[in-house]
């Protein structure tokens, strides 16, 4: 007998995170020396920062609860692992930065992504988990990211969603590094040293794990949006280190536009390939007339996802200028235009407290808005949208224009939403579902079972009851167009659709009309149709489904659906697997025989992507069956 | 504490060898199979830790016998010394300036046990099996490092007739012909290979040349006698599991505690004497580790000087046959003696019946029992009955129960196992795991009732007073606190694994206090279950399994 609906592995597989429990006696962090850039950096603009990454014990490697380090390099040599809880490194904030001392690329790598992960667990108030199957070998322990700094001997470096590990790569520089480059011609360059390519790295194994179709290239948007976030995380996660938004503020006169430490991303890298800059910058691509590139699906993926990039920092530079603009009339007698010279130490210091504390609020919004987001087929419009309506849910009183300036911002490059007839705040808010569905008493806060604390799951058998209780509901007839969905079985066009799979369930929090904390749960739902196209035999995966959030009561707050059965979004897609861009991700796979022809997303997508364009895909793996 | 143990890959080995420091000289090869553990019994390093503290504690060496160990999975794990004569072959062992180089193949490769197949795979002439590629990639490698003949590879059974060891089912002229093929291999790999690349970095950061330096770290004790040579399957015999093999010398079971005095003579002024019962075949809820557990209780309290324990497994675990073996333990027990009582089997509770539980308000009155065989009867052995035996201890003596189940030591706590024994009943826990709990259904509290009703009737005797803590005449370590729930894993419990673990690693000196500290750590930072230590206050500083000061 056919299940009216499926429960995906990841499901249970939230079970798994385990992270460190503090006991009362742990010190709260524990702080390692990490370059703050890049090794290409002078000392003097904050290259070196000590972050305090959240303690937990370590095994040599390091190895944690969530992340282990293993240094085999490419020609299969296994560099010490280095001890961080070994008295000397302790004392000495873990090993000091050197390219040249291996432990060190262990202890950078471990510290960014340790980084990372806090600001992730911060903004979701959960602890986010891996999407990768923990290895055998680790029962009894949760799932952990492998992170191997020097895997590669190339230009590359990827999250390998598979194995579950970042694969870092290192290379000779050119014979003629740019001139600002302090890597000689031909010196090793170590992709694990760029503070901004580890947090790259590390955000695309967390956006797996919270999305597993985000990886599904089934539109020029989604891995355009992958890339784009993880370079947003990677941008705001440089307002960390002190140091360095100091220096980067006073070099600028207050402008963050200027501040090319801020703004740069991976350095060294640009540098020591020869293009005389950095890999890729927050500002984005403008035409002669200064105009910012606009949105248009043919373009490359890291340009089309540069210019998301570039909406969101141009909305993060708007709202700070706002909020600082009082402290430069302040300081220049009302005209806020500053003297020639130096800024005052004090006025740099307000504005780089501004820029973090504003960098880590952005960076929350961008994180949480993922909760919020369709579970498939993801359009930049609409991240806007759930951007949006997360942040209406955590702060509903946007006193400093901060939704504003990124609906502004969007506009400006043309990313729209479809469906929406005009980009005021309350039209872009996703709506709860058109017909009543009524409270699922199952999924009501006084029913879901707790490790602790609500962000923490009682276990996998709760975890599993849950996901029933939606299942039963998404599969009922009454609700499947609601939930974009369709009835399972054979289609007119000879395709057919599988019944519909609940993907994951968790909790996320939100401030209610009170300002109490209110706690949600955030589900996935998916229904992967095959599609015969009778233009080239072949057939090939379409997703639809809807992120449903219940609230409180277990009433649905919204369902945000992408229809399996749209023709427009088929149409979408069949273009992107046809053009260009598409080509490159998606790969014919052999026939069974007697089967039609299949055509699937490339294997190992982020190695092809990070390579860029002149790598041949049959190169970065083969095709998924 | 042993020094790192470090797992290596085959590439490693090789790179290794031909980086130590090589003061002695290799004048051949001998290959052991370790009987116990088992290949499906491997837990990586915990099982190297463990033959370590089997080979110091319990035989009294300096160090680890072998000089590297064979996993399952092909990893190969460094041992002692490579510069130090192996404890391999009683005469056999050579000395500082040259002898064997010792390899242990984890596994029992006896006919009709777990044995791999020995199949070599056409493409490269090696064997399928990880291990025993592994295994032949080792020999090879030495012997060609030292230019030794394939003959040099000596099976532990040559050298001593009264064992099978590498085990039956290998063949000598079959691993002989497999290293043959495998160093034609090697040379002209040597011959065709290219340069290594350059390295990255620094080759003192290298791993193998941070281990070099840690393998050859001089160990400051006595060399090992040269007649060294370890018994397979962890020196005790195992009851049921074939013909048992002569015990080691026993000089080298003598341990020697801190002081330097061996431990068995500063004990010899009572005797040591242990109850030991394991429970698996429950009609409900079945268990697998506690059999396994009492066994090796009995294993090691006879190596701690015990005379051997009384074994009572499933069947013959009976309420009766506990309760009456306690009671002779007790009763023959003198002022100086140490007396054991270990339970591994399945803990409950039970509302009382008897009216005699005080319990706190707004709790219900219930008895703490563990589960005899029998069970259906209600044949439980409650609190009352065993305090009823401990209240003959006669002054002086040692008694220490060691309990790897739901069971509060205390005897007058009342909740044991409590909610999150509940969730586990449930199935709310971990495949790998299952809880030492049964939760009492109504047919149990009935069999109970109408059992403690017909014992009414006969001449019964008297169950002491309530006691609190102050009145504890014995000793009684816990798997788990009154709300958590005892834990086995992998085939033994918790409790059992760890506690064994911090024996074997010495428990010479320890008080009760330092023992339940010790087992707490070895359950690392994140304890599924707490041990608990319940006796009157004084005893805690008491020496652990010594007699009363």
């Amino acid at each position: 007998m056919t299940r009216a609906y499926n429960v995906g592995p990841r499901v249970e597989r939230a079970a798994e995170v385990r992270g460190y429990q503090p006991r009362p006696d742990d010190p709260l962090h524990r702080p390692l020396c990490i370059y703050a850039l890049d090794p290409d950096e002078s000392r003097f603009d904050g290259a070196v920062a000590v972050v305090k990454v959240p303690y937990e014990p370590l095994e040599p490697g390091p190895v944690g609860a969530l992340l282990a380090v293993e240094d085999v390099d490419d020609g299969g040599r296994r560099w010490a692992p280095v001890d961080l809880d070994h008295p000397t490194a302790l004392i000495a904030n873990g090993r000091t930065p050197s390219p040249t001392d291996p432990r060190f690329h262990q202890q950078m790598v471990y510290a960014v992504c340790s980084t990372v992960y806090t600001s992730f667990r911060r903004a979701l108030g959960r602890p986010p988990a891996w999407g990768f199957v923990r290895r055998s070998g680790e029962s009894g322990r949760g799932a952990r990211l492998r992170i191997r700094p020097h895997a590669l001997h190339e230009r590359n470096a990827y999250y390998d969603e598979h194995a579950g590990a970042l694969l870092f790569g290192w290379f000779e520089a050119d014979e003629h590094p740019g001139p600002d480059a302090r890597t000689p011609p031909r010196g090793l360059v170590f992709t694990c040293l760029s503070h901004d390519i580890v947090a790259h790295e590390v955000t695309h194994a967390l956006l797996d794990g919270m999305r597993a179709h985000f990886t599904f290239p089934a539109g020029p948007d989604v891995l355009a949006f992958h890339e784009a976030f993880a370079d947003l995380v990677a941008l705001f996660q440089h307002f960390s280190y002190d140091d360095v938004v100091r220096g980067a503020i006073g070099a600028a006169r207050g402008r963050l536009s200027d501040a090319t430490a801020l703004t740069d991303l991976a350095r060294q890298f640009g540098r020591s390939t020869g293009a005389r800059r950095a890999l890729r910058s927050a500002l984005g691509e403008t035409d002669p007339l200064g105009r910012p590139l606009r949105y248009d699906a043919e373009l490359e993926t890291h340009q089309l996802g540069s210019v998301l990039v570039a909406a969101v920092w141009e909305a993060f530079t708007t709202t700070f200028e706002r909020k600082t603009r009082r402290y430069l009339r302040l300081a220049t007698n009302g005209s806020g235009v500053p003297a020639a010279g130096d800024l005052p130490d004090d006025l740099v210091r307000v504005l780089a407290e501004e820029a973090s504390e504003l960098a880590a609020q952005f960076l929350t919004i961008c994180i949480r808005a993922i909760d919020y987001c369709p579970p498939v087929d993801l359009e930049m419009g609409e991240w806007l949208r759930a951007v949006i309506t997360a942040d209406r849910d955590l702060v509903p009183d946007d006193k400093w224009g901060y939704r504003e300036a990124l609906v502004d911002a969007f506009r400006r490059r043309g990313i729209f939403p479809s469906g929406v007839s005009t980009l005021s705040e309350d039209a872009l808010l996703w709506r709860p579902p058109r017909v009543a569905i009524p409270p699922v008493e199952a999924l009501a806060f006084a029913e879901l079972k707790f490790r602790g604390e609500p962000g923490l799951p009682a276990g996998a058998a709760e975890l599993l009851r849950q996901a029933r209780a939606l299942g039963e509901l998404v599969a009922s007839p009454a609700y499947t167009t609601e939930f974009g969905l369709a009835r399972a079985g054979p289609l007119p066009d000879g395709g057919s659709v599988d019944p519909p799979c609940v993907e994951s369930i968790r909790a996320t929090h939100r401030v209610g009309p009170d300002g109490q904390l209110l706690f949600d749960l955030v589900a996935e739902v998916t229904q992967r149709r095959e599609v015969l196209d009778e233009e080239s035999g072949e057939t090939f995966d379409f997703y639809g489904g809807a992120t449903v959030i219940i609230g409180p009561a277990g009433e649905l707050r919204y369902v945000i659906g992408k229809g399996v059965l749209s023709e427009r979004r088929l149409r979408r897609q069949r273009d992107f697997m046809r053009g260009e861009q598409g080509r490159r991700y998606w790969v014919a796979v052999p026939a069974e025989e007697r089967a039609p022809r299949r055509r699937a997303p490339l294997r190992g997508v982020f190695r092809l992507l990070h390579a860029g364009p002149e790598m041949p895909a049959e190169d970065a793996g083969s095709g998924m069956a | 504490m042993p020094r790192p143990f470090h797992r290596l890959t085959r590439a490693e080995f090789a790179d290794l060898l031909s980086r130590f420091p090589f003061e002695r000289r290799i004048a051949g090869v001998h290959l052991h199979h370790s009987g116990s553990p088992t290949r499906a019994g491997y837990q990586g390093a915990r099982t190297i830790g463990g033959m370590w503290c089997e080979h110091t504690a319990i035989r009294g060496w300096s160090d680890i016998a072998q000089h590297v160990t064979i996993a399952p999975d092909g990893s190969i794990w460094t041992g002692r010394d490579w510069n130090r004569p192996p404890a391999s072959a009683a005469g056999h062992n050579g000395d500082r300036l040259a002898g064997p180089f010792m390899v242990v193949l984890i596994g029992d490769f006896d006919r009709g046990r777990d044995v791999p197949a020995l199949d070599a795979d056409p493409a490269t002439a090696e064997p399928a099996d990880p291990q025993l590629r592994a295994a032949v990639d080792v020999v090879a490698r030495v012997q060609e490092r030292f230019h030794l003949p394939v003959d040099s590879l000596r099976f532990h059974r040559e050298l001593s007739p009264r064992t099978t060891c590498p085990g039956s089912a290998l063949d000598y002229q079959l691993v002989c012909a497999l290293v043959e093929a495998r160093r034609a291999s090697l040379a002209r790999a040597a011959a065709e290979g290219a340069p290594a690349p350059p390295l990255l970095f620094d080759e003192r950061d290298l791993a193998v040349s941070v281990i070099a330096h840690d393998l050859a770290a001089r160990v400051s004790a006595a060399p090992d006698p040269p007649e060294a040579e370890p018994v397979e399957g962890r020196d005790a015999p195992r009851a049921g599991a074939g013909p048992s093999r002569p015990p080691a010398p026993a000089r080298h079971r003598q341990v020697v505690d801190e002081s330097g005095a061996p431990r068995g003579e500063r004990r010899a002024r009572g005797r040591r004497r242990a109850l030991c019962i394991g429970i698996d075949r429950y009609e409900q809820r079945p268990l697998e580790g506690c059999v396994a557990d009492a066994r090796q209780w009995s294993a090691a309290l006879e190596g701690l000087g015990f005379e051997p324990p009384t074994l009572l497994l499933d069947a013959d675990a009976t309420r009766q046959a506990i309760l009456g073996a306690l009671r002779r333990l007790v009763r023959a027990s003198r002022a100086g003696d140490v007396v054991v009582l270990q339970y591994a089997g399945h803990g409950t509770q039970l509302p009382d019946v008897g009216g005699d539980e005080r319990a706190p308000a707004g709790t219900r009155g219930l008895d703490e029992a563990i589960i005899p065989i029998g069970e259906e009867d209600g044949a439980f052995i409650i609190d009352d009955d065993l305090a009823a035996v401990f209240a003959g201890i006669p002054a002086g003596v040692n008694v220490t129960c060691l309990m790897d189940c739901c069971y509060s030591g205390t005897i007058t706590r009342l909740a044991v196992g409590g909610a999150a024994a509940e969730h586990a009943e449930d199935g709310d826990s971990p495949a790998e795991l299952r809880p030492r709990f049964i939760r009492a259904t109504s047919e149990m509290i009935a069999a109970h009732r109408e059992f403690r009703a017909r014992a009414r009737g006969r001449p019964a005797r008297r169950a002491p007073a309530r006691r609190d803590a102050r009145g504890m005449r014995e000793v009684t370590f816990s798997a788990c606190r009154s709300t958590e729930v005892a834990w086995e894993e992998d085939g033994h419990g918790v409790f059992t694994t760890h506690a064994l673990a911090v024996l074997r690693g010495g428990a010479a000196g320890l008080t009760n206090r330092d023992f339940r500290a010790r087992v707490l750590a070895a359950l690392g930072p994140e304890p599924r279950q707490h041990p608990t230590l319940d006796c009157r206050r004084e005893a805690r500083g008491f020496p652990f399994l010594d007699p009363q000061p």
